[in-house]
Parts: C-alpha cells; structure tokens; sequence
C-alpha cells in the first residue's frame, strides 16, 4: 500500500526538493501540492492559516489575506485570485458568496493597505467581509470592528432564518491594549446575506464570571493580567444538535446554541492535564468531543519524549447527562525532531457511519487520520509528514489545519501552501459520496448516510400518485425476460449534480449510481432489471443524496399473456409477435426468393444443354 | 498516405499567438496588464464607511527602518527575547529542583511541564537570538532587556534544602510572581515597536504564563483547605 502511494504521489512529489519528502501512511495518495503564493522566504507575515469551502472553492487564510482556489477537480486546484489584505490570523468562513476574515492584530484602519502598529495606539482589529460573486475580483463589502477582534470565529446560522447568519467572534485579551483589556465577552455579529454591508454586532454576553475566569482583582499592579480565562480561542458549533463547544484558553466549555444569539453554558472543565484549550471537534451523534491542546502555542516541539504522551495532545470528553466526563487521549506517534515545531492544531471531523474519526493538523508534524471510536484506546489511521527544513523555523511553521471535503483532504501548510491528500481505503466510500455544498469546518453538519437505507415507498394510490414522475421506456414488459429499460427525470427534479442512485425495490437493491445533471434532470439511463420476471407491478425509485428524503417512482408493469378466447383468436395470437407488415414484407421476401431459385435453374439446365450439344 | 510536416518557425508562431491569445481570454487583458495572468493578487478597495484615512499616519509596529535589522528586529525585539531566555532559565532551574522534593502529585506533574515546556522555549530563544547577534548589525547589543519578577539566589538555595509540603508552598511563592513578572515583560513589548512575529510570540508568553498561575493559584487554595 505504501509503495502504491509513492509510486501516486510522482507529480505532486515533483514540486518538493529531494529532502523534503514526506512519509505517507497506507490508504492515502498525495494528489496535489501549491505554493503559497504570498509567501516571502520564511518571513511568518506571510503564512497560511485556516480553510472553508464554498461550492467548487476553497478558502485559504493568511497572515497577509486570503487565497481562492478552484478545486473543481481536487487533483488540479488552480489559484484563481490571491486577495492581499494584511492581518493575523486570516482564520476565515465562506458562507454562499460570502467570505469573513477574522483580524486580532491591531491593525492601522480597516483597509487593506493597512499596517500592524501596536496595542496601545488606536487601531482596528475585528471582522472582514468579502463578496467573491467574481472571484477573480473580490470586493471588500463590511469591517465590523470588535473590541478584542476576532483571533478565530464561528458561523451560526438563524433557525429562525436562512437570509442571515450570527457569527461569534471568539477572542480574548493579550494583555496591555487601548481597547482590549480585561473579559473579553462574547461578541456576535448578524451579517444579512443579500446585503453583508448591514453587518453589525447583534449580541453580546459573558460566558464567565469573576468566580470562575479572569475579575477585576487579576490585575496586579504593574498593569499585567494574570487570570487565563479573558475569553475563547475557539468555538465550533454543531447546529442540527444545538450545541457548541468552546475552547477558552483555561476552561473547555459546552454550550447550548438553542437560541444562537443566547448560548448558555452546559457544563465547564478544567484539566490538570490540558494547558491550552485550543479547538474542539463533535463526533456526528454529539456524544463525544475531542478537544486539541494547544501547549506551547505552536512555538516549540511537544511531539517528542521530553512531553510524553499526553501533553499537547488530544483528549476525548464524553458528554453525559452530569457533563463531560474524559475518556483518552491521543498523541502524535511520529517523534518529531527539536528543529520542529509539533503540537495539537486544527482538524476536522472525516464522516465514517459509525465511527468516530477524525483528521488533525499537527504543524510540522504533519496530518494524522485518528480513529477515536474506542475512546480509550485511539488508533491512528494514516498520515502525511515532512521532514524538518534542516534548520529550525523562527516562529510556528507547519501544517495548521486539515479537513476533509468531497473524500479528499485539504492540507493548509503555513509555509509550503496546499496539500491534498486522498483517502484510498475503502473504509472512506461514504465519505468520497458524501455531496458537500460547502463546509465552514468549526460549523460541523450533521452528516446522513441516506443513500445506505433503501427509500420507503408509500401503498397508497393517493400518496403515490404525485411521486410517479420517473419516465420509464418501455413502461411494460413481458414475464420471464429480464428486460433493459430506459428512465429518465426532467429539469429540476434533483438538486444540480447530485449523487443518485436507481433502486429495485422488489429486492431494495440499488441498479445504477448517476450524477444528476447540472439543470437537475435525470439524463436517460438504461437499467438492466433483474429477471426472470414473473408478472405483477414493480417499483423502481431514484432518490438523490441532497434531495432525499424525496423520491421519483415508476411502476413497471409486467404484463401476462392475453388467455384464448376462441379459435380464431388463437390463430392471431400465433402471429401475435408478427406486425402485419412484417408478414407481407416476409411474403414478398419468399416470392422473390422463388423467382431468383427458379431464374438460377433455367439457367444452369440452358447451360446443359449447351455443353450437351457442343 | 504521408502528411507534410509545417515548417518549424510557423508552428512556433502559431503556438506563441494560442499562448497569448488564450492568455487574454481567460483574463480579459489589455496589452497592457498582462502581469494579471501570472500573479492573480488582488487588493480590494477600502468598505463604505471606512475608517480609511481618516487617521493621521500610525506608528507602524514592524521595521522602522533605522533601528530594525534584516529581518525586522529591534533593539526591542533583541532585548525582550534574550531577557526572556533568561528568565524562563529560572523558571527551568526551579523546576528541575522539584523531582524528589515536591509532595503534591499534581504540582509535580505542573512542575515537570514547566521544566520541559521553558526549556524548549528558551532554546527556541535562544536560538532567535544567536541567529540576530551573529549577523551583527546596529540593534546586536548584549544588553538584556529589564527582567521582572526574578528568583534570588538565597530563594533557589533555601528551595533546594526543602521538602514536601514547605517546598510545594515556596515553589508556589516564587514561580507566581515571576510569571507576573514575564506577563509585564511581555506587556511592555507589545507596547513598543518591533516585529510583529515577536509581538505574537510575547503575547503567546503571556497568554500560557497567565495560564500556568492560575492552576498555580488552584493548586495552592487546594492545598491550604
């Protein structure tokens, strides 16, 4: 499986000098690789940070902007525009043709000409939102300024309404700053889609209080804060269960979303064992969270002995009925070396039914594919890791985030600029189907497997009645065969491209797999039916992964032969699978067959007797 | 059947015409800005309502140009990180005493993190540092910047002869204010001018320093019940 890999991964590998080649486990196939086209030789102004996904786009974030890839075929992301926009950490969402960008460096004014002045003179740090409708020319539509910016941030959509999102703008305060001191609360911004220039601050609350986080008695004289709580590094919301979990620097916390613009606090932990409450990721039934401790903040190698197994690692926390409770932990296997910088960073849920797994950015220690179904005892899967630069990075370098879109994973390396990664083991087949519209990976969806259960189809003539769009030729066929028929759906009867599958329901198998066509009709496909058939009515459904649960039914009709009713009748049914015209047609046939016999004859017996008389 | 070959300069015109032409297509050019097709950087114009130029110049934080050196450090930068590197050595040198020393499981499990977290950080420094001194340049001075909160000599000796529950509280009482003490080194660097790599890593200083003395804080309130 390795050496398949290696033999793959040739013209990715191309881009990479000799030395920097990485270690790939099994089951994953290098597939592309694009320098960063911001950066500046190891200048970290200039370095990569988080991803989101918006169609056939991808968002890269930077330090110094944002990049947008096309990633219409995953093997050939092709930049279509490099946004230049100065501003750490570029942590960025991308909602339709929206994209925000998240700033906590104390900026010079809003604008992209910007420069970073320091804390203690006015500046402006909060959220950028750009409308990429052109991708090529993306168009600075708001800056919404907040008091401690935003150094990451979360879409939350409105049950309520799809016209607009919240975004919660997790952030905290550094220290000696002109507008950033002390608790920072929750800050929430609605941005209204079809006009982002009206976004603005909507909500704001404190998920602390002086009991439990930073109060007004830790500030010690010379200015400093001492308390770590001052807010949240990061949040990642899952709606569908109306819960968030918060990653907040000295406290990990669960959140209720039920009302997005008043999240409450569930449960609140603290661990000996974690140092820096950096991300967390839900598994699909939101029954476990594995939490990313960010130790040393990216600054140092905690990947070797000297930090063991548990610092800087993952920790996995069931949610219980009394709160979150911790089952394991899991570290990175791959000793790094001390020229690197390794520890737990960003990553994403990989959708595998029934399993819980993940794929985690682990800085200079690459990628790793962790299975964390045994919460006790996580296993990883495989993995994408370089060798160190042979010198060591001023500052943090490495891979800063991975996640999984369309059964490919999307790598955003600080320096060397995107990987993607394919997952090969069949283990990812429903992860490869799964028809992402778009993915913002600190709003996790709920993934449904609807393609693995067969679609219920209703007995009713009234409800069945409006399901029976499938067109079916021909629409009847004889016993015994096991004919082939054409079917087809018109326009807009699926969602645009998507996966479709074509069911027998007799047996609730699936016939044929077909993409929808990008005007939503179903193209006409043969399906062979499987026979013999005896007669009777049989259902054929097509259902769409992103249009289910809604189907397209057929009934194919079987039809027996006609009983006799009298001789005259049993004569035309000998001939019942002869049309008149082929009848005559075969008449004429014979009788010319007849006269080209007989004409053959007299010449030949003319000859004879030639030869006779000669 | 045989097909004659066109001539060479011909099929080179023919191919530098489709590169140009395809070139323009997919960019709509004008001759005058190909550059578009080769760098796709784009810098969009400032949101209504911007606060734009409404400011006068800022002090850029970044290189200022007569005191930064080829890589953008300060005398700032220089003074801060090396008074740094020292100043986690202390936190080390601490550290290193509580093996054999300390009672509280969890404070002996807070002090081996310490120990391993500082080291590394302070060869990370220290390696910034070197690199900065040995290209020498005007801000290549050896002075260290003001070091807060500092462990005296007699405190480390007096922690050296203690044991259980006595060390676990000096070691408490003295790793608290030093922390402090790197929080405020921090603090007055952010607010002067420098690289803004530096000012990331001395916010990241005091953000996991204010970390550590609020579990410091936990584990002695624990301890005096």
């Amino acid at each position: 499986m390795v050496a398949a890999a290696v033999a793959l991964l040739a013209p990715a590998a191309a881009a990479a000098p000799d030395d920097r080649q990485p270690s790939i486990g099994p089951g994953l196939e290098w597939v592309a690789h694009r320098d960063n086209p911001f950066r500046q030789g190891d200048d970290p102004d200039f370095i990569n940070s988080d991803l989101a996904f918006t169609g056939d786009y991808l968002v890269q974030g930077n330090f110094a902007g944002f990049s947008i890839w096309d990633i219409a075929n995953p093997v050939e992301p092709e930049l279509v525009s490099a946004v230049s926009c100065p501003g750490g950490q570029g942590d960025v969402s991308a909602v339709g043709n929206l994209v925000f960008v998240s700033i906590d460096e104390t900026m010079s004014d809003d604008s992209c000409e910007a420069t970073r002045v320091p804390e203690t003179v006015e500046n402006w740090e909060g959220l950028r939102i750009f409308d990429i409708s052109d991708p090529h020319e993306p168009r600075y539509a708001a800056a919404v300024r907040t008091r401690c910016g935003s150094h990451t941030h979360t879409v939350v959509p409105d049950p309520a309404s799809s016209e607009h999102v919240f975004v919660y703008m997790n952030a905290y305060s550094r220290g000696a700053s002109l507008h950033c001191t002390g608790r920072n609360p929750l800050q929430i911004i609605d941005v209204p889609l079809a006009a982002p220039e009206n976004a603005a601050i909507a909500g704001e609350l404190d998920l602390f209080d002086d009991e439990t986080a930073f109060g007004p008695d830790d500030r010690v004289e010379g200015g400093a804060e001492t308390r770590s709580t001052t807010g949240c590094h990061d949040i990642t919301a899952y709606p569908a269960k109306a819960l968030a979990v918060a990653a907040c620097r000295g406290d990990g916390l669960l959140l209720s979303i039920a009302d997005p613009l008043a999240p409450t606090v569930l449960a609140q932990v603290r661990d000996p064992a974690v140092a820096f409450w950096h991300s967390g990721i839900f598994d699909n039934e939101a029954t476990r969270i594995v939490f990313q401790d960010e130790l040393g903040d990216g600054f140092i190698n905690t990947c070797s002995p000297a930090f063991g197994a548990d610092r800087g690692a993952d920790a996995v926390w069931l949610i219980e009925p009394g709160g979150l409770t911790k089952a394991g932990t899991y570290k990175l296997p791959r000793t790094q070396s001390d020229l690197e910088k390794c520890v737990a960073h960003s990553g994403g849920l990989v959708p595998v039914p029934g399993r819980f797994i993940i794929a985690q950015a682990w800085l200079e220690g690459g990628v790793s594919v962790v299975d964390f179904t045994d919460p006790a005892a996580p296993v990883e899967l495989t993995w994408f890791d370089r060798p160190d630069y042979g010198y060591s990075m001023d500052f943090t370098a490495g891979i800063w985030s991975v996640y999984p879109y369309r059964g490919y994973l999307y790598a955003s390396d600080m320096y060397e600029g995107l990987e993607v990664l394919r997952l090969t083991d069949p283990l990812f087949a429903d992860a490869a189907r799964y028809d992402d519209a778009g993915l913002n990976p600190q709003t996790q969806p709920e993934y449904a497997w609807v393609w693995r259960e067969a679609p219920l189809v209703p007995s009713s003539r009234a409800e069945r009645a409006p399901l029976e769009t499938l067109a079916v030729e021909p629409a009847s066929v004889e016993p015994g065969s096991t004919p082939t028929v054409s079917i087809s759906l018109p326009a807009g009867s699926l969602a645009a491209g998507e996966t479709t599958d074509i069911w027998w329901m007799p047996t609730q198998t699936v016939l044929a797999t077909v993409e929808a066509a990008a005007d939503g009709a179903l193209p006409p496909t043969d399906v062979a039916l499987p026979g013999p058939l005896q007669p009777g009515t049989y259902d054929l459904v097509v259902r769409g992964d992103v249009s289910a649960p809604r189907i397209a039914l057929a009934a194919i009709e079987v039809v027996a032969p006609s009983p006799s009713p009298s001789p005259e009748a049993a004569e035309d049914a000998r001939n019942a699978g002869w049309p008149w015209w082929a009848i005559a047609g075969l008449l004429v046939l014979a009788a010319a067959a007849t006269a080209v016999v007989v004409a053959r004859r007299r010449v030949v017996l003319a000859r004879r007797r030639r030869r006779n008389t000669s | 059947m045989t097909m004659r070959m066109p001539p060479r300069r011909g099929s080179i015109t023919w191919f530098a015409l489709i590169v140009v032409l395809g070139a323009c297509a997919v960019s709509s050019c004008t001759p005058g800005d190909v550059d578009r097709t080769t760098t796709s950087f784009v810098t969009p114009a400032p949101p209504g309502g911007s606060e734009a130029g409404s400011r006068g110049p800022a002090a850029s934080d970044g290189p200022a140009p007569d005191t930064a050196d080829e890589s953008g450090a300060t005398a700032a930068d220089l003074a801060f990180m090396s008074a740094m590197v020292v100043h986690h050595e202390q936190a080390v040198e601490l550290a290193e005493l509580a093996p054999g020393r300390v009672q509280d499981r969890e404070l002996a499990e807070f002090a081996d993190r310490i120990l391993a977290v500082q080291k590394a950080e302070a060869e990370a420094m220290r390696a910034w540092v070197d690199k900065r001194r040995s290209r020498g340049g005007a801000s290549a001075g050896h002075d260290h910047g003001a070091m807060a909160g500092e462990i005296s000599r007699s405190t480390f000796d007096r922690a050296a002869s203690l044991q259980g529950p006595a060390f676990d509280e000096l070691f408490i009482a003295a790793m608290v204010p030093h922390h402090r003490g790197a929080i405020e080194m921090a603090e007055a660097r952010m607010a002067e001018r420098g690289d803004p790599a530096v000012t990331r890593w001395a916010r990241s200083i005091a953000t996991s320093q204010a970390l550590e003395i609020d579990r410091l804080l936990e584990i002695e309130a624990r301890l005096a019940e």
